[in-house]
């Protein structure tokens, strides 16, 4: 009975082993299937969530219009606000105090013809830091 | 011999297995974080910006302006006529549309005010420049 047992368990274990191994060739296309699928989703997937500003135009509001205002002129080689040139941390400061002031102030800036829009984005960046309560886009 | 090829054959099963694991976790990772990017007409690469704030997720129409002045309205590039008379039905359909532009960096500010302008005419107000996190 003895013998009969442990020749029972050998032919188990020969069987397991056997159905072990064909297992394992049948996961290498299922492996190879996995791996595709994984390259395909790393470079089709994208993490960057979208980054915005908001955009405005004179009249787009209602209380816009009340507001006193600044002129701001991006040009190609620099920038003026009423006419005076500045550069971008003078424009900082200025626009800082003026929209300190009580009331507020509506800002227009106005983009030279050609200028690119790089440009005008990081004026709109520097308005934006320095609080300006209202800013609008004009064209010229 | 033959003991030496086996004990061979089992040493190599165990060390695929964990690799195999972490594969499918890796797929799952990205399958469910990854967000497929929809396809772009045209190659438009956003202006950087420090203020630029994160958007909600939500199924805008987006105006793509490449630096040539090209024109596309999500995935189908288009003239500015057809442009606009499909973003006004669907400011028709729904007066709280917010519309996305996606325009390029090099592309002349005036150009987009234009097209702010043609907007507005149709009485949208609701205008969002798509911008890039500037790289720290």
């Amino acid at each position: 009975m003895g013998s009969a047992t442990y020749s029972l368990l050998a032919r188990n274990s020969q069987s397991d082993a056997r159905r072990r191994r064909r297992s394992l060739i049948s996961l290498t296309p299922l492996i190879d299937v996995v791996f595709i699928l994984l390259i395909f989703f790393m470079l089709a997937s994208s993490f960057s969530t979208d980054q915005a500003i908001q955009l405005a135009m004179p009249g787009a509001g209602t209380t816009e219009g009340a507001l006193p205002g600044s002129l701001v002129r991006v040009k190609r080689d620099g920038l003026d606000l009423n006419g005076e040139p500045l550069t971008l941390d003078e424009l900082y400061l200025r626009v800082r105090r003026l929209a300190r002031a009580p009331g507020g102030r509506q800002f227009l800036v106005q983009p030279d013809r050609g200028v690119p829009l790089q440009r005008l984005v990081a004026v709109l960046d520097v308005l934006e830091q320095s609080g300006a309560p209202s800013v609008s886009l004009v064209r010229k | 011999m033959k003991i030496d090829r086996d004990t061979k054959q089992e040493f190599r099963e165990p060390v695929i297995v964990p690799l195999v694991n972490i594969v499918f976790l890796l797929l799952i990772f990205f399958m469910l974080v990854g967000r497929i990017a929809p396809f772009e007409a045209l190659d438009v690469a956003p202006p950087v910006s420090g203020a630029g704030e994160q958007t909600a997720d939500r199924p805008d129409p987006v105006v793509l302006i490449a630096a040539d002045r090209r024109l596309a309205l999500d995935e189908e590039e288009m003239e500015e006529d057809l442009l606009l008379s499909t973003i006004a039905r669907l400011f028709e359909e729904d007066p709280s549309l917010t519309v996305r532009i996606k325009a390029d960096a090099a592309l002349e500010a005036d150009q987009l005010i234009r097209l702010m302008e043609s907007l507005q005419k149709l009485g949208i107000t609701r205008l969002l420049l798509l911008t890039e996190r500037p790289e720290s």
